[in-house]
């Protein structure tokens, strides 16, 4: 019978052929099943006076969010009101003031939700209107039409590609944006702004786009929440001096 | 041990020298195992009388009496674990009507109770391998790595409040470390079951708080673990070795399995398979060779049916794949001197 190897010298031998092995195996996944997002400019650091009027969304988990606040041209987001459970919905009143609906800690009621009036230069609270008889989420407008009926639609055909398509009335969507990223990459909300002249989109990956209404100019980022999409769908555009997309709250209150 | 066709007792002790001076177990290891020997030897037969009665009690003399031991002492410790499931079945039951009104740190320092006590019970119930109290030990520890990633589970979601994308590696990350622990003081086949499984369940963990859609690719890594536990086990790095060997094959195996996005991990899969026939056999370990039949079995089809469809052709290609691999191992078997 042969005498086999000294036992150290094969345990290295196995020690440095399974690091290998495992190696190898980490460096194909992170370079081959690794898709990045896709690098987009940011309007944080190059901000755009041409996007006008204020933008609100949410942030952070659904055990702790935040309502914030940014300007839609880009640059310095600020907090106005934390709390635990994130709202249902963000709105605009006409003269600016924030409506939220099912704010935390608040008893959702059996005939809709309880609306919050927040102002959102100081983060207080300056009302509470009860909807007359709506469910929760059918008191804010489709923010997917235009006033001249141009429709957003969002949605893959393409496995890993977000795509945004706009429709005039009586013609075929045409799609304006399309990034490609992760397999599971796609848009998950997106909404006109009050002017039509823009679009503000969430990603799966939570991060709030801003893209020209015919697609130009291209996407760039607006913030990037860095939580939970769907949290992150929560959003809500204000332009001064005009009323689209905004709620009267008298009109929410019951009789 | 059975004595020799020229009727000569073979000794333990022989054996375990020879197989230490061949390097092929550790000094430790012979050391335990003549433990064990002695342990487990029956005590010597009376002298015989003319009559050749057998004698009575708890005596072994050939598979009478201690066969009767024997089922005796697995009987027994059958009832102990299906009692011990039967009690700790019952203690979840009870702990679950009071479970809500604990607050969080209440619920965690109930499980980390459980989790040390069962450490406690396990290193006090240390027997040597192969006996019921040997183990009893190690499944001990192993509810206590159970109970470990339980407490850290606990803490991390419901005080700690952390994220899903992290949540994962609080539950398996410091169990894991547990176990690996565990396994360093005792070299069982249950404590490294128990880190195999906590090491993928990590390497899992990291690969979704890189990127959720790269766990789809986490096959290929548990693909690799496997082949590095395999070689590890082989080169006596991991103990025990039969076990190491297993743990590997499987996850060599079953890794390909899970990247049922990419059609060229069936080959891979099948790759694997074969390489464990091939080696199984050259090596004489039937447990891989095993394996890895099975692994054609799952394999083959697959590939044929991805490829060819499944109609009549698929069948026909895998009758004709199977009459290949009966007329190879022919043709090996009859190429293989006698040994």
């Amino acid at each position: 019978m042969s005498v086999p190897e000294p036992r150290p010298t094969r345990a290295v031998a196995a020690i440095v052929a399974s690091a290998v092995v495992v190696i190898a195996a980490v460096v194909v996944i992170l370079t081959v099943g690794l898709v990045p997002l896709p690098d987009l400019p940011s309007l944080a650091d190059d901000p755009d006076p041409a996007i006008v009027g204020t933008i609100a969304y949410v942030h952070g988990t659904w055990e702790d969010s935040c309502i914030a606040v940014t300007p839609a041209s880009g640059g310095e987001s600020r907090d106005i009101w934390c709390g635990r459970q994130p709202p249902d919905q963000l709105a605009f009143t006409p003269d600016g003031l924030l409506l939220v609906s099912g704010w935390p800690e608040r008893p959702v009621d059996v005939d809709g939700p309880i609306v919050t009036v927040i102002d959102p230069q100081t983060g207080n609270e300056v009302d509470e209107v009860r909807p007359d008889g709506r469910v929760p989420g059918t008191w804010v407008p489709d923010r997917t039409r235009r006033d001249d009926e141009t429709v957003l639609q969002i949605g893959s055909r393409e496995e890993g590609v977000a795509e945004l398509r706009v429709g005039a009335p009586g013609s075929e969507p045409q799609t304006i944006v399309r990034l490609e990223g992760p397999r599971d990459y796609e848009f998950v909300e997106a909404q006109w702004s009050p002017d039509g002249a823009w679009i503000l989109a969430v990603d799966s990956r939570g991060r709030l786009i801003v893209v020209g209404a015919d697609g130009t100019p291209a996407a760039r980022l607006l913030i990037d929440t860095d939580g939970d999409p769907w949290l992150a769908t929560r959003i809500a555009w204000w332009i001064p001096d005009n009323t689209t997309y905004t709620i009267d709250p008298a009109d929410l209150a019951q009789d | 041990m059975t004595a020799d066709p020229a009727g000569r007792p073979a000794s333990h002790a022989d054996l375990f020298d020879t197989a230490q001076a061949q390097g092929i177990i550790t000094p430790e290891q012979a050391e335990r195992l003549r433990t064990l020997a002695a342990e487990s030897s029956p005590p010597p037969p009376p002298p015989q009388t003319p009559s050749h009665e057998p004698s009575t009690g708890g005596t072994s003399t050939g598979d009478g009496g201690g066969g009767l031991a024997n089922i005796g002492t697995r009987v027994a410790e059958a009832l102990g674990y299906v009692g011990a499931a039967l009690a700790i079945v019952a203690g979840v039951f009870i702990a679950q009507q009071f479970w809500a009104d604990l607050t969080p740190w209440a619920q965690t320092a109930l499980l980390g109770v459980v989790a040390v006590a069962l450490l406690g019970a396990g290193a006090a119930v240390n027997g040597p391998i192969g006996t019921p109290t040997g183990r009893l030990g190690s499944f001990l520890w192993v509810l206590a790595v159970a109970a470990t990633s339980a407490t850290f589970g606990v803490y991390a979601s419901e005080v700690a409040n952390i994220g899903d994308s992290d949540l994962a590696l609080w539950v398996t990350a410091p169990a894991t470390i547990l176990a690996a622990v565990l396994w360093r003081l005792r070299e069982r086949a249950l404590q490294l079951i128990t880190v195999t499984f906590g090491i993928a369940g990590v390497s899992m963990a990291i690969l979704t708080r890189i990127d959720t859609t790269v766990v789809l690719w986490g096959g290929l890594l548990i693909w690799a673990l496997g082949i590095a536990w395999m070689l590890l086990a082989y080169a006596r790095v991991l103990a025990p070795l039969r076990a190491g060997l297993i743990l590997g094959a499987l996850g060599a195996l079953v890794g390909p399995l899970f990247m049922f996005e990419h059609t060229w991990a069936l080959f891979l899969g099948l790759g694997t398979a074969v390489a464990l026939i091939v080696i199984g056999v050259g090596k004489g370990i039937t447990v891989l060779g095993g394996m890895g039949v099975v692994a054609l079995f799952v394999y083959i089809p697959r590939i044929v049916f991805e490829y060819v469809g499944d109609g009549l052709a698929a069948v026909v290609a895998m009758l004709l794949v199977g009459i290949v691999l009966v007329a190879v191992a022919i043709i090996v078997a009859r190429r293989r001197p006698d040994t």
